[in-house]
């Protein structure tokens, strides 16, 4: 009774266009108010407390310098140095936006934003060497999905706070599974590459001394994630510094060095940045308000006890889990779903005995793998409009690339060492 | 009205920039003085989640003016014309009465605060100075969502694109 109320009437205000963050606070004052859990104003005072965590302010940085950097012109030249290595191969144009696309991510963190950049700059490349566009662009969109997995990784800092883990060995776990993500899209684009027939170009090879050229040139963004995960991996800054430091950093590169940026543009970027993390913020308040009242409701244990009894293994329970996370990321932010699902599926998976930090990748790339999925596809949209195609074509040609990163998703879930080992170690 | 509503804006959001700016050169000064002064700065954490208290919901205010909260709407988007409109326009009446609420059960927080005189662990700041984003917050909110009712009962379409985000994404 208390599930339903609480849970069903949130569903009902999100469907009905309500935005989330408001959904949350309406249904918990309704449910607190007829169910009298406690006086309104002890849960309002959640609005405040859930947001009083110093972690949080990583996530405002990694905006601003992503803002930042992105300003540069920094695609262009990575996907220039990518390019010396992959290009001779087959679908070698296809390697390097994934690749590029895996190098962007560590330095801006978003989905939509690495296939947006990367994308418009691989398209006419890819289009005069013969690749279909919609083809070109389902590479695109499919290769943005690496972007919040590998750190640093908003999501990963939303799934911290809100479930009390390390974000520092939640960045250290998302590396590799990262990396697999894009070798089983490599793999996938090899095999598609074969029957649209571009074969691997024999005429090029590999030059060292232009591989360092362009190594050269983009010696800036290359030093971002160097910068952003050496710093975290050899326990020098937390997450939150590594942060502060990237966007000094980016404001050096970008306004000092290469000038594309002055102090009016600057004060833009940092307006935007901090409305877009409030947008964060503003969920992370109302789901404190929400986790309140579903506690004092006693939801969660309501609703390990019911998945307990439909799921009577570790497999089955994990399958009915990614299945439930894949849906919710086809039609919700992923953002929004990490800070209202994990700290309500955690307590469950955790009975089976998985680790809070496996976890932790495994919702996350569920709910990325939701940007190239229609209807609410944040990727699929990035591609339809940079390239002007429909989403239905590439809808189409995005399937084997989708069936690639669930593969990789099974591996990922299923042997969690792969998340592990670098925590394990460090 | 038009002009003063405009002018508020375009302040809040530079109010928005500057406070990320100081939060930036406090983040920063932190790191400096940990590693190169060895001696770490201890009011700065306190004050840095304070601003971004703040951050957090003037910013939610702004996000309202500018259509970035995050919604969905493919289901309400299924439906003929005149019951999406409907339905637009009652769930923009729900989030008015919703943030009226948050701000008045803000400002109980906030008096709560100054009754009790709460104060933080490392540097004694008072709470209310973050709380009290709350209600001023929520009450520009709610003028928000207040023209907003307007502008959608007038036709203008009530929520930003996916479109014109990416479009918004790609111009920079």
């Amino acid at each position: 009774m208390n599930t339903m109320l609480l849970l069903g009437l949130f569903f009902l205000f999100v469907v009905m266009k309500v935005p989330v963050a408001i959904s949350l606070i309406i249904s918990s004052l309704i449910s607190c108010y007829v169910l009298d859990l406690a006086p309104l104003t002890a849960i309002a005072g959640s609005a405040m407390n859930s947001l009083f965590s110093y972690p949080l302010l990583a996530i405002p940085f990694y905006i601003f310098a992503g803002a930042i950097m992105t300003r540069g012109g920094i695609s262009k030249k990575l996907c220039d140095w990518i390019g010396t290595v992959f290009n001779r191969f087959t679908g070698g144009l296809g390697l390097v936006t994934v690749v590029a696309s895996a190098f962007f991510a560590a330095i801006s963190g978003s989905a939509t934003a690495t296939t947006a950049s990367i994308g418009s700059m691989m398209l006419p490349e890819m289009e005069e060497q013969g690749y279909r566009r919609p083809y070109a662009l389902s590479i695109a969109a499919a290769g943005g999905v690496i972007g919040p997995i590998i750190p640093p990784s908003i999501m990963l800092v939303l799934y911290g706070v809100g479930t009390e883990t390390s974000i520092g060995s939640l960045f250290l776990a998302g590396l590799l599974p990262g990396i697999l993500l894009a070798v089983f899209l490599c793999f996938a684009i090899y095999l598609t590459a074969r029957k649209e027939g571009l074969y691997s170009n024999k005429d090029v090879h590999f030059s060292f001394a232009a591989f360092g050229e362009t190594m050269w040139k983009a010696k800036w963004a290359i030093l971002i994630p160097i910068i952003i995960l050496g710093g975290i991996y050899g326990g020098i800054f937390t997450p939150t510094e590594a942060g502060a430091v990237c966007c000094i950093y980016a404001i050096i590169v970008v306004m000092i060095i290469e000038r594309t940026l002055d102090l009016k543009g600057l004060i833009a970027c940092a307006s935007d940045a901090a409305l877009i993390s409030a947008t964060i913020f503003i969920l992370l308040a109302s789901a404190g308000i929400f986790g309140k009242c579903l506690t004092l409701a006693q939801v969660p244990q309501q609703l390990s006890a019911a998945i307990l009894t439909v799921a009577s293994n570790k497999v089955v329970m994990l399958l009915l889990v990614n299945f439930l996370l894949l849906l919710v990321g086809c039609v919700m932010d992923g953002g929004a779903a990490v800070v209202i699902l994990a700290p309500l599926l955690l307590p469950v998976v955790q009975a089976f005995g998985v680790d809070p930090i496996h976890f932790g990748v495994i919702i996350c790339l569920n709910l990325s793998i939701g940007a190239i999925t229609p209807p609410v596809g944040s990727c699929l949209f990035a591609a339809s409009i940079i390239g002007d195609t429909s989403l239905e074509k590439i809808s189409k040609e995005i399937i084997p690339f989708l069936i690639a990163e669930v593969a990789a998703l099974m591996v990922i879930v299923f042997i969690p060492q792969i998340s592990m080992i670098l925590v394990s170690m460090n | 009205m038009n002009k003063f509503y405009e002018g508020f804006n375009r302040f809040e959001k530079f109010v928005l920039g500057l406070i990320m700016c100081m939060l930036l050169i406090m983040g920063f000064a932190q790191v400096v003085f940990r590693f190169v002064l060895e001696m770490p700065l201890a009011w700065a954490e306190e004050l840095m989640t304070f601003l971004m208290i703040w951050v957090a919901y003037l910013g939610a205010s702004a996000a309202t003016n500018e259509r970035k909260h995050i919604i969905v709407s493919m289901f309400v988007d299924l439906l003929p014309k005149r019951l999406r409109l409907g339905f637009t326009v009652f769930s923009q009446i729900l989030w008015l009465a919703c943030s009226i609420a948050m701000a008045y059960l803000g400002w109980h927080i906030t008096l709560n605060y100054i009754n009790r005189g709460a104060v933080t662990l490392g540097g004694k700041y008072p709470f209310w100075c973050a709380s009290i984003a709350i209600p001023i917050c929520m009450s520009l909110m709610a003028i928000r969502v207040v023209v907003l009712i307007i502008q959608t009962l007038r036709g203008e379409s009530d929520v930003i694109s996916q479109e014109e985000i990416i479009r918004e994404e790609l111009d920079k």
